[in-house]
């Protein structure tokens, strides 16, 4: 397998996405079309994210990152089943139900990738660069994901604390994805350590699933103040959660065929 | 000349998968690490505790088993 193929495959998703969203967009099936497309990339990054973490051995330290990464897709795609008609208006208190799951989706995400990029720490490498440089890198992270995430954090908790449980859901999401991009920095960092060599793979096609969540927040927080519709804004980011979702499907896949190639040749 | 020779060997064969940075990096670090000593001073001798240091790094990039296969890689290639 190529690494430009995994790389491939995001981007080949995303214009195929693109294409037909804008063919059915206005139509009956449009929704139908955008709920499966969805659900089909969460259901492919968790398998990626179970390749990666099943090419280890029980107990060892990027299986279990990769396990709370799988984690968090589970738990979404668990939610996004408890939001079927027949679910929903059977079950009374969905709304916590739906809002704990979420909770429990963005814990093992900020988990997963704070130990996929806190891996060279533990491997004992060497990250490039002076520490000036990395904590520089680390701040300007922080602000993009303040400036991105922190109204959705602050006006969701304004509306939990005013009694709606709902808004739970809504500051699980906003805060794990502001500490998501947070971490862009360590693994961007650990990708550029790993540079030219077959290990980095992972790191660099995670850190373009995390610019993807990032450009994704981006579009629904800027959008509309940019003058964008509501389709487009729709469109555009659900493209970007496409990306996001495919480029994490390919780095669990890549993670998954360096351990096998790794193996098979060394012993050549 | 035969001492620095050792570590380009392993250099050689850790790059394609560490990348050239980190390749020389690691050797450089786990020699002071394991003898506190510079990579050029490495002989054949210090191969087996070297290789005991760099075990846990190669285990949490890819595992105990393809960690294995990298240093008998390393093993061959700098008995060859």
């Amino acid at each position: 397998m190529r690494f430009r193929v995994l790389v491939a495959i995001p981007l080949a998703w995303a214009v195929v996405f693109i294409v037909t969203d804008l063919l059915l967009q206005g139509t009956e099936g449009y929704r139908i079309f955008l709920r499966t497309e969805i659900e089909l990339v969460k259901g492919l990054a968790l398998i990626g994210c179970l390749a990666a973490a099943f090419s280890f051995n029980r107990g060892e330290y990027l299986r279990r990152a990769w396990l709370f990464m799988g984690g968090c897709m589970f738990f979404l795609l668990l939610r996004d089943l408890t939001m079927l008609p027949a679910i929903e208006s059977s079950i009374e208190s969905i709304d916590l139900i739906q809002g704990v799951l979420v909770v429990l989706a963005n814990a093992s995400v900020v988990v997963g990738i704070y130990m996929l990029a806190q891996a060279w720490r533990v491997a004992g490498l060497e990250l490039p660069g002076t520490k000036g440089q990395r904590w520089a890198g680390l701040l300007i992270a922080v602000l993009l994901a303040a400036a991105l995430g922190g109204p959705g954090v602050i006006n969701n908790f304004i509306e939990l604390v005013g009694g709606d449980a709902a808004a739970l859901t809504g500051v699980a999401m906003a805060l794990g994805d502001m500490i998501s991009l947070i971490l862009i920095a360590p693994v961007l960092f650990t990708a550029l350590a790993l540079r030219g060599g077959l290990f980095g793979w992972p790191w660099w096609l995670l850190t373009a699933s995390l610019v993807s969540w990032l450009l994704y927040d981006g579009v629904l927080e800027m959008g509309p103040y940019l003058g964008a519709g509501e389709q487009t804004v729709r469109s555009v980011s659900e493209m970007f959660r496409a990306l996001a979702c495919m480029f994490e499907f390919s780095a669990g896949l890549g993670q998954f065929y360096i351990v096998r190639r790794t193996k098979e040749d060394s012993q050549a | 000349m035969d001492q620095q020779s050792i570590a380009d060997r392993i250099i050689e064969v850790l790059e394609p998968y560490l990348g050239p940075h980190n390749a020389r990096t690691a050797v450089k670090t786990f020699a002071r690490r394991v003898f506190q000593r510079t990579p050029d001073t490495l002989t054949s001798e210090d191969l087996p505790a070297l290789l005991d240091g760099m075990r846990p790094m190669l285990r949490t990039l890819v595992g105990e088993d393809s960690a294995e296969s990298v240093l008998e890689a390393i093993k061959r290639e700098v008995k060859a």
